[in-house]
């Protein structure tokens, strides 16, 4: 089959990259939005653009009087809050009834104030795209972006032993030459953020092993795989007794947390069968100033506030809890998390440039006939312009939509399908007009690039909150979603026009040549 | 030879290649689910606390998966291997059925 290992795993990478660059590319450019979805929901969510406090918050007064109200005095099984932090200077309040009914709502870290209804999914939606893809059934989306990710880390295995000059390749790009310089760039980026490649793959695999590989759990629990979770976290569990209890104070408790882990901060606090006689609390440690995702979690009894069980974990769950926050960046380090912004955006190069690479490559053998060009041309359109033509298609809905309109939150998610199916349909057209099958890049650039200006330009518009306005009022995250939005802007009007004045060019070398 | 015939062998040849990959990552997923399980297994029947058997056995599995695939899909010859790998993780499978009270 091959003349050689070297050539078979080149064959492996071309098929693997081929076939599942596309799920990969959404996995890493929605994760790579997700990094920053508290920022996102700053920006989408303008009710929840509150400056930072620094005095400390009383639970007792600013939540406990209200969660009967917030849950329209149903019984609860549970109710939690997540509390502000550096990147959102709000408190998040959510509680399940006993049949199962969720209440959500921010509210204000000081004062009575209970923030209006979101309206929007915000940062949210790409977070969820990036390991659902949005398709519940079966878990289908999830159960796709394992496979691609598994074949992705054998893609990328594959790829560094096909390499004869992996160092000379991080210094390598061959801007002139067409299209040697796709490959360049494909190598480049790829070398450049290969372990953040590997690690990504990887722990994006093992946080939802379950679905993926659930061989251990099946054989070692049998008929009790449900209390694998629980064991896994040494977490504290105990049944509602029936007799109603009282709840001692919040604040106490959270005092003794933080006693007891030294200098951590409490990040979310759990009160489960409130207003039993075994209510407990659970209170778990922020992993803001850590990479792990271990959560430290303090159980105390809620009518005494004693401590009751603390989770300890031990070694392989301490190992997994790592290689999670690996994965999920509850760290707020912000260079490290731009890093990791950065390492997801040139895993998206890679991705695209090798998909261009192969194309170019086919366009010059002739191969795979027009059809099998067009469409491959067109998938990669879809892919790599469609994709975030979309996304800001869904920013500037998301500040045009009346605030009152019915099921808002659904328009806008419809509004990013929609605009996504347009571009690819544009695409298509475009390509089937062109002699040599080309995609119109310039004018899905240039469109990216007045997309990005007029979403700055109306959520000025709409809030006041202009990126100069929004530094001046301390909000940080606001401001830094419209620069990084311009920035994206002007680097989409420069490519834009590169490759029109370009194509300009190749279309009077024709004529010359044809002349 | 024509150039049809050429590109006709050449499809053959890339669909034997595909059926090749398709089943490397199946043998290998077989492979390391036997071996997650017998690893779960085993490591629990050792002492070590149920969940921290599965999360051993499960991380070496997601490591070791690629390499497999990898050995299975470039290493020669490539049938024997497959069979290999394949026969030794149903006796694997067996085995763990066997040692988890399975009759």
């Amino acid at each position: 089959m091959f003349d050689s290992a070297r050539q078979s795993m080149l064959w492996l990478h071309r098929f693997i990259g081929v076939g599942f660059s596309g799920l990969l590319l959404i996995a890493f450019f929605m994760g790579s939005l997700a990094v920053y979805d508290r920022e996102l929901d700053s920006w989408m969510l303008p009710q929840t653009r509150l400056a930072p406090v620094d005095a400390p918050i009383s639970l007792d007064r600013r939540v406990l009087p209200h969660v009967a109200s917030l849950s329209e005095g149903k019984p609860l099984m549970q109710w939690y809050v997540e509390l502000p932090d550096a990147r959102r200077p709000l408190l998040r309040f959510q509680a399940w009834t006993l049949e199962g009914k969720g209440y959500s709502r921010f509210l204000a870290p000081t004062g009575d104030q209970v923030l209006p209804d979101a309206g929007s999914r915000g940062g949210d939606f790409f977070y969820r795209l990036h390991y659902t893809l949005n398709i519940a059934t079966w878990s289908a989306g999830t159960r796709l972006l394992g496979l691609a990710a598994m074949v992705g880390l054998i893609a990328l295995i594959a790829g560094v032993c096909i390499h004869a000059r992996l160092f000379q390749d991080m210094f390598t790009l061959r801007a002139d030459k067409s299209p040697r310089r796709l490959l360049d760039l494909h190598n480049l980026t790829g070398v450049f953020a290969l372990p953040f490649h590997f690690i990504i793959m990887l722990t994006g695999l093992l946080i939802l092993f379950p679905l993926y590989l659930p061989a251990g759990v099946h054989a070692v629990y049998q008929e009790q795989a449900d209390q694998f979770g629980a064991e896994a976290s040494a977490a504290y569990r105990r049944e509602a007794s029936g007799t109603p209890g009282p709840l001692a104070s919040l604040d106490q408790m959270m005092a003794q947390a933080r006693l007891h882990w030294g200098n951590g901060e409490p990040t979310f606090l759990r009160v489960w069968h409130p207003g039993d006689a075994n209510a407990y609390v659970e209170i778990s440690r922020s992993a803001g100033d850590r990479l792990s995702k271990d959560e430290q979690t303090l159980y105390f009894d809620g009518a005494s506030a004693s401590l009751l069980h603390e989770s300890r974990l031990p070694a392989a769950a301490g190992t997994f809890k790592f290689l999670a926050g690996l994965h999920v960046t509850h760290f707020q380090q912000p260079w490290l998390r731009a890093l990791y912004f950065l390492a997801g955006l040139s895993g998206c190069v890679m991705l695209g440039s090798g998909l261009l690479y192969w194309l170019e490559k086919r366009r010059l053998q002739n191969a795979n006939g027009r059809f099998g060009i067009a469409s491959m041309t067109l998938f990669t359109s879809a892919l790599i312009t469609g994709m975030p033509l979309a996304t800001l298609a869904m920013l500037v809905a998301n500040r045009w939509l009346p605030v009152g309109l019915n099921a808002r939150a659904d328009w806008e998610v419809q509004v990013f399908y929609g605009a996504w199916l347009l571009a690819t349909a544009h695409a298509a057209h475009a390509i089937w007009r062109s002699p040599q099958r080309r995609a119109p890049w310039s004018v899905h650039c240039l469109a990216i690039s007045v997309l990005a200006v007029l979403a700055v330009v109306s959520n000025a518009w709409s809030t006041g909150d202009h990126p100069w306005q929004a530094i001046k009022h301390g909000l940080t995250a606001v401001a830094g979603v419209d620069l990084v939005l311009l920035g994206v802007a002007l680097l989409a009007a420069r490519v834009g026009w590169r490759l029109h004045s370009r194509s300009g060019a190749v279309v009077a070398l024709g004529e010359v040549k044809n002349g | 030879m024509t150039r049809r015939t050429v590109k006709q062998d050449k499809k053959a040849l890339d669909l034997q290649r595909t059926v090749w990959l398709v089943l490397a990552l199946s043998i290998g997923y077989l492979c390391v689910w036997a071996l997650t399980t017998l690893a779960g297994l085993g490591l629990s029947w050792l002492g070590l606390q149920r969940s921290e058997a599965v999360l051993a056995s499960t991380i070496a599995a997601f490591v070791s998966y690629p390499l497999l695939v990898l050995w299975l899909f470039c290493a020669r010859p490539a049938r024997r291997n497959g069979l290999l790998v394949a026969g030794a993780s149903l006796l694997a499978l067996g085995m763990a059925h066997y040692l988890a009270g399975g009759t």
